[in-house]
């Protein structure tokens, strides 16, 4: 006990120091701190009067300096040239210390930035003549960059003309600061120092230093720049889009064959700076290349082409303008065409998109939209969109009624029934309905069986090419046009009458004429599948396409850009380049996703009009696309694809990008012809609630019955169930899988895994599962597996329950208690002997006074249980 | 016949040691000031019959010099203000105070004698 307390008292006494060793100590910081703040104060002084020294002795030179610049040798007297002869001895022993020398020198160079004229071709000459540039020269000798491009600017400054072979060889050293120092005093220095430098540079040459080398170019008196024609055709990309920078700043324009070639380079800077410069010259030779070279230009490009075309084009090329508007899906590309095209063409049509027209906003509703109509309206919609007419078109409507109106047969054009001032745009009419104040039950159904039908559907206003149609506004003769068959064919015949595209389109750009749907009476449509709906659903859909091409594409960065339109062979394929004429292609395009004729196809039809008519190449590059810009707005288009598609490669693609973009996790029944989510599947199991509360055996059970009888809501329900941490269970899962891949047909190599918080991908193929979670290749007899679990051994199936009882929580309808930690005790079994062994060994150690405990800390912390251990004896 | 005074306003050393050299080489009277608080010692000891002096000094800048000059002190003596090359707003600002003529960086010594005999002539 006595060794104990010391022990402890031991622990908290101060440690003693020595007296002397805190006077040592305070002796060497003080030496120290002298030492430190000596050391501060002498070279605080070094540079104090150095610099001081430096001021004065530039007083002193100074004065002499002026002497020499101002000296005149016709105005001197015999006195004056007396004294300049003085002066030049005293100034010449003066450099001949170095000190002075590197003032003297200093001196020089700095005047030189204050003094213009003859003064500074004296200054020039002074330099030279004391001598100082010699020492600018051994600098050029240095092993350190530093001093080598000091010596090199002291002498471009100095305009120390003899230093350009030295400083030339300089150009391609491969310290970067010499070399450009090198490539600026080059060109300062001497007036073929521009060509030589282009004539030999291997590096680069940074935005910064061809500013640089242009301004001293610019400033250099009597330059006859070289022709710049000559480095066109450099090994080195720099040097030509340097030489076609300086091209266009001297106006050089003889080098148009090699601007036009220089179009269809790699790089784009250098292609951009040769449309620069044609645009510049003038080259109208180059305006067929440019239009070649468009599609394969990134955007900075294209306008720049499209800018090119508007300055040097003419009428002719508007065909162009006009395809790029349509072909092209950036909104800055599109904007640029229409603007080039306005022009070259002042007085072509003007897009009336979102003009209002004021003749009738004072008695319509302004913007409550072209409702659904019907699909002859749409196809009205597409063409119109589609031939970019400016005519409005007109209608005529014709449509047999239900038994129960008073059908006049004889077809009206409606058209001629209304008076001049009521045409208005056909989204407007609804707003006229609106306010004919009719009763919304009968006169809505009514108006439905004539295609009148006033809808509650909100059209975007921004829908571009409104459809005019004329309307009576008076209640009673709208109900006399209602009452009246009204010709569709007539409309479908105006339609087909459109002017043709001026190019051949893709098949799908032309959107077929469903004349059969209009034959059809409205009513049984809408009963089918009510208008509202269907319109909502397509105009929904399609306008999020429309989102993907203008803002997501919009809002991708250039490199983003570059990369997408990589993507895009189609944009490529568009044109083929055949010596002098161009040839569109009538290749299927996927961007047809992306044009107007398509915006207002409907959704449904996605597959028949639109991907079922694609290549397996083209269907690729659309799920690409999705893939990389879309959102939860293509699940529906996916979907579908899924559902329709025959390729298996295609489906399961579409289906790994609709659960990359979905929230949800989906799986495709080849059975139901459906695209579930696999959250519904997995619920659809039978076996999951007995799963989810069976024990460990009757798991095993459980799953030798899936083996024999499960599907595929097995299989996902199992592929769920892989992470557990039970290894025996989790090799019994991997075998019924594998047991039910053999039975049912797998249309995906990938399952989708969903965990409570992360998603992980499983793949189910062997090497996957070899490589993967699993590693286990022989089956496990089932004898072997009751024998390891014995009822000992069942520790962690807490809260689970036999078969038997599972079955019963079932029949009775009750759920399973949640497993409680109310009667878990928190110590482990074991025997009363190790217990007393273990008290011995403590007691041994305790007797040969040391502590089980290694650190201090470790014994402060047993202090308290030995002083209860010493009271509890 | 007397010397012209001329006051040269430069807080750079060397160039103002160059300048007078030149000034006093070509017959004025050359009164040097490094910074605006010593031109405006020198003013108060004498009024020299020129002003010649740069825009960017410390204490008092050059269109404070002219602002003092003209308003405060009610002299009409020409100034020349030396500028760097492509300050048009001071210069502007300077001529709308004051100032007679004005001269750039780097200045041509040749060229100053030629202003400031031209001014001197129109006093």
């Amino acid at each position: 006990m006595n060794l104990l307390a010391i022990q402890s008292y031991a622990l908290l006494d101060i440690p003693k120091i020595h007296t002397d060793l805190l006077w040592d100590l305070t002796l060497l910081f003080s030496i120290l701190a002298v030492v430190y703040f000596g050391v501060i104060f002498f070279f605080r002084n070094k540079f104090t009067s150095k610099t001081k020294l430096i001021s004065e002795r530039k007083k002193q030179l100074s004065p002499m300096i002026s002497e020499f610049l101002f000296y005149d040798t016709n105005d001197a007297t015999k006195e004056d040239h007396k004294n300049y002869i003085h002066l030049k001895i005293e100034i010449r022993d003066l450099i001949k210390d170095e000190f002075n020398h590197q003032i003297l020198s200093d001196i020089l160079i700095d005047l030189q930035k204050d003094v213009s004229g003859e003064t500074l071709e004296r200054l020039y000459r002074l330099f030279k003549d004391l001598g100082l540039h010699n020492k600018a020269y051994e600098k050029l000798e240095s092993y350190r960059w530093q001093i080598v491009s000091q010596g090199i600017m002291e002498l471009t400054q100095m305009r120390v003309t003899e230093s350009y072979e030295f400083i030339a060889k300089l150009i391609n050293d491969k310290r970067g600061t010499v070399r450009k120092q090198a490539e600026m005093a080059a060109v300062t220095l001497e007036e073929k120092g521009i060509g030589h430098f282009l004539d030999t540079t291997r590096y680069q040459i940074s935005q910064w230093q061809q500013l640089k080398l242009m301004d001293i170019l610019r400033n250099r008196q009597d330059f006859q720049p070289p022709r710049f024609k000559r480095w066109l055709t450099s090994n080195n990309k720099a040097v030509v889009l340097f030489a076609l920078r300086l091209l266009k700043f001297y106006d050089q324009n003889d080098a148009n064959a090699m601007l036009i070639q220089l179009v269809r380079h790699k790089n784009k800077q250098i292609k951009e700076e040769a449309i620069s410069c044609i645009q510049k010259f003038g080259v109208e030779e180059a305006l067929d290349t440019l239009k070649m070279g468009f599609w394969n230009s990134n955007v900075n490009c294209k306008i720049l082409i499209l800018d090119t075309v508007t300055e040097l084009g003419s009428e002719k090329d508007i065909d162009f303008l006009q395809r790029v508007e349509r072909k092209s899906f950036n909104f800055v590309v599109k904007s640029k065409a229409l603007s080039c095209i306005h022009m070259l063409q002042p007085e072509t049509a003007l897009d009336m998109e979102g003009l209002e027209d004021s003749s009738v906003e004072s008695e319509l509703e302004p913007s409550e939209p072209l409702s659904t109509l019907d699909e002859l309206n749409l196809q009205k919609e597409e063409e119109h969109l589609e031939v970019i007419d400016p005519d409005p078109i007109e209608i005529e409507i014709q449509e047999e009624l239900p038994s129960g109106f008073n059908v006049i047969e004889e077809p009206i054009v409606v058209e001629d029934k209304l008076e001049p001032e009521t045409s208005i745009h056909m989204e407007d009419l609804e707003d006229s309905s609106e306010q004919l104040d009719l009763e919304p039950s009968e006169t809505l159904s009514i108006l439905d069986e004539v295609h009148l039908q006033i809808e509650e559907e909100h059209l975007d206003v921004e829908d571009p090419d409104p459809i005019e149609m004329d309307i009576q506004e008076d209640l009673s003769t709208l109900m006399n046009i209602i009452e009246e068959p009204i010709l569709v064919e007539d409309i479908l015949e105006d339609i087909a009458e459109q002017p043709p595209e001026p190019y051949s389109e893709a098949p799908e750009f032309e959107e077929p004429i469903q004349s059969n749907n209009t034959e059809q009476p409205m009513k049984e449509e809408k009963k089918d599948k009510p208008v509202k709906e269907s319109f909502s659903l397509s105009m929904e859909d399609l306008m999020n396409l429309e989102v993907i091409s203008d803002e997501i594409l919009y809002s991708m960065d250039l490199e983003s850009f570059d990369k997408f339109f990589k993507d895009v062979p189609d944009l490529d394929d568009f044109i083929e380049i055949d010596k002098e004429e161009i040839i569109l292609k009538a290749k299927p395009d996927f961007n047809g996703l992306r044009l107007d004729s398509d915006r207002t196809a409907s959704n449904d039809n996605f597959y028949e009009d639109i991907f079922s008519k694609k290549d397996d190449c083209d269907k690729n590059i659309l799920l690409d696309t999705i893939f990389d810009v879309g959102d939860e707005r293509e699940i529906p288009i996916l979907k579908l694809i899924i559902v329709n598609e025959d390729n298996m490669g295609i489906r399961d693609k579409a289906l790994k990008i609709l659960n990359g973009i979905s929230d949800q996790n989906y799986w495709y029944s080849e059975e139901e012809g459906a695209v579930l989510e696999i959250e519904k599947i997995r619920a659809r199991c039978i076996f999951k609630p007995l799963f989810e509360t069976a024990d460990t055996e009757t798991k095993l059970v459980l799953l030798d019955q899936i083996g024999i009888i499960g599907d595929t809501k097995e299989l996902i329900f199992l592929n769920t169930q892989l992470i557990t941490q039970d290894l025996v269970l989790k090799k019994k899962i991997v075998q019924t899988i594998t047991q039910l891949k053999e039975r049912i047909p797998i249309t995906t190599d990938e399952v989708i895994l969903e965990d409570d918080s992360n998603t992980i991908i499983y793949d189910l193929d062997e090497s996957n599962i070899s490589s993967g979670i699993l590693t286990f290749d022989d089956e496990i007899p089932i004898e072997n597996v009751e024998k390891m679990y014995t009822v000992e051994n069942f520790y962690n199936t807490k809260g689970n329950m036999p078969l038997d009882f599972c079955f019963l929580l079932e029949d009775l309808e009750i759920s399973p208690s949640q497993p409680s930690d109310l009667l878990e005790v928190e110590f482990e079994l074991g025997s009363i002997k190790d217990q007393a062994t273990l008290i011995n060994i403590e007691n041994e150690s305790k007797k040969k006074g040391g502590i089980t405990t290694n650190t201090f800390l470790d014994q402060i912390l047993s202090i308290p249980s030995i002083l209860k251990d010493i009271f509890n004896g | 016949m007397d010397k012209k005074k001329l006051l040269l306003a430069e807080d750079d050393e060397l160039l103002a040691s160059l300048l007078t050299f030149r000034l006093e080489k070509a017959g004025y009277t050359v009164i040097r000031a490094n910074d605006g608080k010593e031109v405006k010692e020198k003013l108060s000891e004498a009024i020299p019959d020129i002003i010649v002096s740069d825009i960017m000094m410390p204490y008092l800048s050059g269109l404070e010099l002219i602002d003092f000059v003209r308003n405060q002190l009610a002299l009409k003596i020409p100034i020349i203000i030396i500028s760097s090359a492509g300050n048009e707003e001071n210069v502007l600002s300077a001529f709308e105070l004051g100032a007679n003529d004005f001269i750039s960086k780097p200045v041509s010594p040749t060229e100053l004698l030629v202003r400031v005999a031209r001014e001197l002539r129109k006093v």
